[in-house]
């Protein structure tokens, strides 16, 4: 997630020069340009809007995600969804109040470096409903703000269930892990992994590294070719865009070189080497508070979400074709983390 | 060769914003004859050679080679016309030889893809015997003497088939036997049928080898002469022919020459033993108050690191400078500049003026540290510094459009005024004058001197280095010699002659004295 | 040739009185470079808008949101000085070094170091109010013109190309930024990823036009342009920073040591490019955050070059880029163009900055000398 920055204005003509280009080339292209052109759904007019950070849309992690959220709360409750992209730090703040001004039914704030912006947007117009992504909007004594869901994960809880798969698949013993920076949201992928992994096979060993960033596909490539040439059969990538290189690594490694990804199914990246992802329902947080703010049930304050809510858990595209021991072992840990007869730990 | 005019510009005009630079000029210039071109600085003199070169297209006017109108676009139009130029900045390549730099753009090859040495030095060579040039085309050009760079650039421009050679300021750096071969070899053009136009401030130059001078003043022709044979031989009717001509370009009658000095005082500038180890030195030279020490020599001698070594932007490894009283060997710049030195440097651009700063403030470098540009608290008085500059502008008269113009827009002789009035306002107690009328016209010329010579009588030592030799002879009340870093020669003006001053500087055996 | 536009008597105009302090102001060809400055900012948007035709906008509704979104509200023309602030000062510290000869490319690495400065000074200092906030800034500014110290000395004592070094220093600065808020890093907030923690009240550039985010760096910022001039055309140390940009070797035949100049010269610069930095955390971001900067220092360039380097011209430029940045939000909400149409406007002014230095030189060829 560490943003473009620094980029000289001369790259303001490589754009020019790729927008016509690719305005040229195809009229299909539309991903992209797609920011700010409204979606229309039937129904009343509400207006789901989003501000991106500074990777902007088609980052392919969270602001895609939340986007999806978007465009299918104004298909489903009706309304128009868009998308504000931030180009830097200091348009956060603008961007979160034009969404206000503008009259928007929901503002939703992507990424962990908005949530200061969304506190400042949020005391200043205490009627409007926000949604704050992974931080807490809380003021200065560190109450969470009335008019803001700050909605966070039990990212434990999904990857305790990547762990069981994990425990079960590696035939090494050892798993790697490769973390963008060491915040909390990792950490706690991080330990519900290793409680998972203990949980179905005590022999199994961990090594932990960080990437430094979320975006550096060539350094996550490296540290995966590191735990495979040390013996690692799977490694587990949380490093964002930049996890893409530990896909490549096992690809190109061939069969029996596992990686577990993050947020969402990557099967597409390396279908042969994905074994699963502990999954993050960041869509699903969008389209449940939206739905609140449609029936008149949105309710500020911090909202954990996990398992109990489906809003965590694995790949569930992908986990058909697992062995039938594996797919039972999961069904029985989620069973019980549901019923509290398991607590995984976050930290 | 017929004599009719292979030459004729009819009512060239050519204007810049603000400026007539040629009004409606006409000139006619015969086959075979050499002709002068005379004019102060800013009398249109470069503006028409650009013209007739192709540089530059004029307003209005025609131009007729060999009885075909011609239209210019680029110098390549001139050429291909007959014309060729050889500008006072030379466009050589240093590191390829005489031939290859005559034959670039045109290289004899070898299967189209390998340049033919061989042929080309023969080339080459051949054109050089033919018209009676003494040089080496095998030879390396950095290798070579400015008078025999020179001679490859009139090579080039025969080599393209030049019938008209214009040469712009021809001898301005030349050592005197240099010069005299120089007009030997246009002579030699001349027998041949060229047809010569020559570019000079010099006007014994013209005298002594021009068929005809036509002097040109503010842009337009104020007269042609033809010059007579016996017009050449000193003597009064030259003395009043040279008059003539210069209250022509000027449009005034000039001053008398400088009076050499009567007295002089104690030693205001002394060098002992001082070398910088590698280019200049050891050497020794003294310069008292109220006296003009000239400092002759050929460019590259040493000249330009022994003003380094007075100034103090180069380190010297040996002996001692003594600047009024006060041994300054170990001084930065600035604490020499307080003890009393001015200086006007030899190349203006390098190391004078900043260009693309104004008027204004180029007047005040040097005096920003002094009341009244000084204020307390380390303020430049704005007011300060227009008022000095307005009076650096008015006193010498510097032609500029304001005194936030940048010093660029100013033509060369008007930067040099600027820096002559500069470095005269510090009252200095040595001047170290180096080439101080390098492309001056013949009016500024004797201002320059006018003022050197006031200094002097005012109780200033000058140091006067230059490569113009009558310059020298004319001003100094003594002269020294370099050659190879070392003093060579040194005597009075009226005990030397040109001659033996050309034997010291160049180091040829024939010394008379 | 040489021209005789002024015959030699007419020449001064001394009279003694006041210099024309608007030809310094607005530079040595006035009218021609408001004109230019006008005409490169105009020909960037008509060139701009097939673009934003192609992308599928209509250029006049786009660039009627840009004005109006920049300039057609309190809160647009709030934001639009703002987004000002930064690229005014960082513009102006390199219109200094330009000035000075030196071109400074490291203007983004010592805005970023003054910003981290700044940010950890507000953040852990207890200092009374007004004292606080200027220490923080002064600790911010001096810590960029160290960093800047260190490019001035290799060039001035051993000719390595600034340019070079401080392209350098800049990745350096980010990598060091970066690394002391990283996760366990010595700077890092509790509870802000990639940040330091929030400065201190005191340690606030006051909001000054509620509701709006408008602060007092933009007065910091005006001060500055002030000062700025009346360092560069009023004082006797802007004169030989001046000289020496002009011409080092003159100067130095004058008893002015361009080595001490340029060291001089780089760490005012750095100064400046550091004060940028600390305004723009301590004014709008109330902490250090590692990406806070999009390149302000970069920008900066193009805010010098197209305001003739001049302090009123660089301040006239930054608003022009301020009106930019501030409109692109509405650009993008009401006309629905991307985000990045900024940018290629922005690349396109600097496309027309560089054709015009060539353009000018073609011009004062043309001129007699």
């Amino acid at each position: 997630m560490t943003p473009l920055r620094r980029r000289a204005p001369i790259a303001g003509l490589l754009v020019a020069l790729a927008l016509l280009a690719a305005a040229c080339g195809s009229s299909s292209n539309s991903s992209n340009s797609a920011d700010a052109s409204p979606t229309t759904g039937a129904g009343k007019d509400y207006q789901w809007v989003m501000v991106t950070d500074q990777a902007g849309l088609g980052d392919q992690g969270f602001n895609d995600l939340a986007y999806a959220g978007i465009t299918k709360s104004a298909k489903d409750l009706g309304g128009t969804g868009k998308a504000l992209e931030s180009s830097e730090q200091a348009q956060y703040v603008p961007n979160l109040q034009q969404a206000v001004d503008d009259g928007a039914s929901l503002v939703v704030g992507v990424g962990f470096l908005i949530t200061d912006a969304i506190v400042e947007v949020a005391q200043a117009s205490p009627n409007a409903h926000f949604l704050s992504i992974d931080n807490v909007a809380a003021d200065k004594d560190g109450t969470p703000l009335p008019n803001v869901a700050s909605v966070t994960f039990k990212e434990n809880e999904g990857a305790y269930l990547a762990g069981v798969i994990a425990g079960l698949t590696t035939k090494t013993n050892k798993i790697g892990f490769a973390g963008g920076l060491e915040i909390p949201p990792v950490v706690r992928f991080l330990k519900g992994f290793q409680a998972g992994l203990k949980s179905v096979n005590p022999k199994a060993t961990v090594n932990v590294a960080y990437v430094g960033g979320f975006g550096d596909a060539a350094k996550t490539k490296e540290l995966a070719a590191g735990y495979y040439d040390d013996g690692a059969d799977i490694v587990f990538e949380v490093a964002g865009a930049g996890g893409l290189g530990a896909y490549e690594e096992a690809k190109a490694r061939g069969a029996g070189h596992w990686v577990i990804g993050t947020d969402t199914c990557k099967d597409a990246l390396a279908p042969d080497n994905f074994l699963t992802s502990a999954t993050k329902d960041v869509s699903g947080a969008v389209e449940r508070e939206a739905k609140a703010v449609a029936d008149g049930s949105f309710k500020g304050g911090v909202h954990n979400l996990g398992l109990a809510e489906d809003s965590v858990g694995v790949c569930q595209k992908t986990f058909g074709s697992l062995p039938k021991t594996i797919q039972d072992a999961v069904t029985k840990a989620t069973a019980d983390i549901k019923s509290g007869a398991i607590t995984v730990p976050a930290q | 060769m017929p004599n009719g005019p292979v030459l004729r510009l009819q009512g060239i005009t050519k204007t810049y914003p603000g400026v007539v630079a040629n009004d409606g000029v006409d000139l006619e210039v015969a086959g075979g004859t050499v002709r002068g071109l005379l004019g102060e600085n800013g009398a249109g003199k470069s503006t028409l050679m650009k013209v007739l070169f192709g540089m530059t297209r004029p307003d209005a006017g025609t131009i007729e080679v060999e009885g075909v109108e011609r239209r210019f676009r680029s110098p390549a139009d001139a050429i291909a016309a007959g014309i060729g130029m050889v500008q006072q900045h030379f466009s050589l390549v240093p590191d390829f030889t005489v031939a290859e730099n005559l034959v670039l753009g045109s290289e004899p090859r070898v299967r189209r893809l390998f340049i033919d040495r061989r042929r080309a030095v023969s080339e080459v060579q051949a054109l050089a015997d033919r018209y009676g040039f003494r040089l080496d085309a095998g030879a390396r050009v950095a290798d070579l003497a400015v008078g025999a760079r020179q001679r490859v650039e009139i090579l080039k421009a025969l080599h393209r088939g030049a019938r008209i050679l214009v040469l712009d300021e021809p001898t301005a750096a030349l050592a005197p036997q240099e010069v005299v071969e120089l007009f030997t070899v246009v002579r030699s053009l001349q027998a041949q049928g060229c047809t010569i136009i020559l570019i000079t401030h010099k006007l014994p130059e013209i005298v002594a080898n021009c068929d005809e001078a036509t002097v040109l003043r503010d842009g337009a022709v104020v007269g042609t002469r033809r010059l007579e044979d016996h017009e050449r031989v000193p003597g009064p009717e030259r003395d009043a022919l040279e008059a003539d001509l210069a209250r022509l370009m000027v449009g005034r009658a000039l001053p008398d020459p400088p009076a050499r000095a009567s007295t002089s005082g104690g030693p205001a500038l002394s060098l002992v033993g001082v070398g910088d180890g590698e280019r200049v030195g050891p050497l020794d030279i003294e310069v008292r108050a109220g006296e003009i020490v000239g400092v002759a020599g050929v460019e590259g001698n040493g000249q330009t690191e022994l003003i380094e070594l007075v100034l103090g932007v180069r380190r010297c490894r040996s002996g001692h400078i003594v600047i009024a009283g006060r041994d300054v060997t170990r001084l930065p710049v600035g604490q020499r500049l307080r003890q009393g030195v001015a200086h006007i440097a030899e190349d203006r651009h390098a190391a004078a003026v900043a260009s693309d700063l104004s008027v204004a403030d180029n007047c005040a470098l040097g005096h920003q540290d002094r009341p009244p540009l000084a204020r307390s608290g380390g303020r430049l008085s704005a007011s300060g510094v227009q008022r000095f500059a307005a009076d650096v502008v008015a006193r010498y008269g510097v032609r500029t459009p304001s005194l936030q113009a940048t010093v660029a827009q100013l033509s060369g002789g008007n930067q040099q005024k600027l820096v002559v009035g500069r470095e005269v306002a510090r009252r200095p107690a040595v001047m170290i004058a180096a080439q101080p009328t390098r492309g001056l016209d013949v009016g500024a010329t004797a201002f320059v001197h006018q003022e050197l010579v006031d200094l002097r009588d005012a109780g200033c030592a000058v140091l006067l280095v230059s490569l113009d030799l009558s310059e020298v002879l004319a001003v100094a009340d003594r002269i020294v010699v370099m050659r190879g870093g070392r003093i060579v020669g040194e005597g009075r003006p009226d005990e030397l002659d040109e001659l033996t001053v050309g034997a010291w500087m160049t180091g040829t055996s024939e010394v008379p004295a | 040739m040489s021209t005789v536009i002024v015959p030699p008597v007419e020449t001064p105009p001394p009279k003694g009185g006041r210099p024309p302090a608007t030809a310094a102001l607005v530079g040595r060809h006035g009218v021609r470079t408001v004109v230019l400055f006008v005409g490169t900012a105009l020909a960037a948007l008509v060139v701009a808008a097939p673009i934003i035709a192609i992308a599928g906008a209509n250029p006049l509704d786009a660039y009627r949101a840009l004005f109006e979104g920049s300039l057609g509200s309190q809160r647009g023309l709030a934001e639009t000085l703002v987004a000002t602030t930064p690229l005014l000062v960082a513009g102006l510290a390199v219109s200094v070094a330009f000035r000075g000869g030196l071109f400074n490319i490291g203007v983004e690495g010592q805005l970023v170091i003054g910003g981290l400065v700044a940010g950890t000074i507000g953040a852990q200092a207890t200092l009374p109010p007004v004292v606080h906030v200027v220490v923080a800034m002064a600790g911010g500014a001096a810590a960029a013109a160290a960093w800047a110290l260190i490019p001035a000395l290799l060039k001035a004592y051993r000719g390595v190309h600034e340019v070079i070094t401080t392209i350098m220093l800049n990745y350096v600065a980010f990598a060091l930024s970066t690394y002391l808020v990283s996760p366990g890093g010595l700077l890092v907030s509790k509870t802000q990823p990639s940040a330091t923690e929030k400065v201190k009240d005191t340690a606030v550039l006051p909001r000054v036009w509620a509701p709006t985010r408008l602060h007092a760096g933009i007065f910091v910022a005006g001060a500055l342009v002030a000062v700025t001039w009346w360092f560069l055309f009023r004082t006797r140390a802007g004169y030989r920073l001046r000289m020496v940009g002009g011409n080092p070797t003159a100067a130095r035949f004058n008893g002015i040591d361009p080595r001490r100049v340029t060291v001089q010269t780089m760490c005012l610069s750095g100064a400046l490019a550091g004060l940028a930095g600390a305004i723009e955390v301590l004014g709008v971001h109330l902490r250090y955050f590692d990406s806070f900067s999009p390149g302000y220092g970069f920008d900066a360039i193009a805010v010098a070059l197209l305001g003739a380097i001049t302090p009123v011209g660089v301040a006239a430029s930054a608003l022009f880029f301020g009106v930019l940045r501030s409109g692109s939000v509405l650009l993008q909400a009401r006309a629905g163009v991307s985000r990045d149409m900024i940018t290629v406007i922005s690349g396109l002014v600097v496309a027309f900055v560089a054709a015009r230095v060539v353009l000018e030189r073609r011009l004062s060829r043309k001129e007699p000398r």
